[in-house]
């Protein structure tokens, strides 16, 4: 047995001592308050837009509600489920077994870090992009002296891309290195509590790598990021500076302001639109 | 025969299940996740990845957790 594998032995071991003690599944018992709060605020804003007759705005805002009743519903389903005397006796997996999802880890996971010392166990996901939107990759890290507490992880941006409206936001189910679980939150919780440690951080990754169309990934920059739309604009101000004279410079600049985006995509358009104005120039 | 059960779908649900002799994983799946789209969850068997036709042994732990989990704001 090499070093590594007697690391995950011995945090194998921690995890069954902690999870044996904390066998209280009650405790982690929440009432969906949070999502409660986002039907009420939804609800608000709904009527306040039909108020003022912005008809399209109640449209979508009808959506939203429709999306946060149907969450609330889960989260309540999710509730008197684990109010259920036959899931109050939740088996514990056995150290071995723990044991194996930890070696497993490495096969789903390129970057595995256990701390004996901090009692933390760690994984890393690849980049994410949502929607265009790219977040980096998240480092998702378990305290296995929380287990199976509510904030026993946290989420860790390593190469964080912030959101305009809100600096604690790196992705949009993340807020203050919590992630907020929806419907991933029961299915979190019973690996937790069962000592299911590769389903926990499948379940927990896969939720960081999919969009919900609920979430405003308006806060952060749309379609490139920050860095790439920069390197957009210096290409093309080269681009416009070999390809026209300073009789269109006004024009250039114009058209680099209202065209970023779409000359990413479409170049040879943009390119086609400076020769125009060249040509017109010369024309005047 | 018994194998250990583990769907991450919805509220999660780990349990002992009998299963006839021949089951296969792609047969399996089907009866947990019922119509949805076999191609939308990570199968793992006794933690391993595998093929769908693979025929279930006595004892195996078969996992199925879904790719798509939509978080909150």
């Amino acid at each position: 047995m090499n070093v590594e594998q007697r690391q995950m032995l011995r945090l194998a071991a921690m995890i069954h001592e902690r999870l044996v003690a904390c066998s209280q599944p009650l405790d982690c018992l929440e009432l969906p308050r949070s999502a409660w709060s986002h039907c009420t605020d939804t609800l608000r804003r709904l009527r306040c837009v039909q108020q003022r007759g912005w008809h399209l705005a109640a449209v979508r805002q009808q959506q939203y509600l429709a999306h946060e009743v149907a969450f609330l519903r889960s989260e309540l389903s999710s509730l008197a489920a684990a109010l259920d005397p036959a899931e109050r006796n939740l088996p514990v997996a056995a150290a071995a077994d723990i044991y194996r999802d930890l070696v497993s880890l490495s096969q789903e996971f390129e970057n595995v870090d256990c701390d004996l010392k901090e009692k933390t166990l760690s994984i890393h996901t690849e980049p994410i992009t949502l929607q265009d939107v790219e977040l980096g990759p998240f480092e998702v890290e378990l305290d296995i002296k929380a287990i199976p507490n509510h904030h026993c992880y946290r989420i860790i941006a390593l190469e964080p891309l912030r959101a305009a409206s809100n600096d604690s936001l790196t992705h949009p189910h993340v807020s203050d290195e919590q992630l907020c679980e929806g419907e991933g939150r029961m299915s979190i919780r019973r690996a937790l509590q069962a000592g299911r440690i590769a389903d926990f951080f499948l379940i927990v990754t896969n939720l960081l790598r999919t969009y919900n169309s609920g979430s405003p990934t308006r806060r952060w920059p749309t379609g490139l990021g920050r860095a790439a739309k920069s390197a957009a604009r210096r290409r093309l101000r080269m681009t416009a500076a070999h390809a026209t004279g300073a009789a269109t410079i006004s024009v250039r600049t114009a058209r680099v302001r209202a065209t970023t985006v779409e000359v990413i995509t479409a170049p040879t358009v943009y390119l086609s639109a400076v020769t125009a104005a060249k040509t017109s120039a010369r024309t005047v | 025969m018994r194998i250990l059960v583990i769907n991450n779908d919805g509220g999660g649900f780990a349990d002992y299940v009998d299963v006839t002799e021949g089951t296969t994983v792609q047969k399996m799946v089907s009866q947990q996740i019922h119509s949805a789209n076999p191609a939308n969850y990570l199968i793992r068997v006794n933690r391993q990845p595998v093929a769908a036709d693979q025929v279930l042994q006595e004892g195996d732990r078969i996992s199925i957790t879904p790719t798509k989990i939509e978080g909150a704001e």
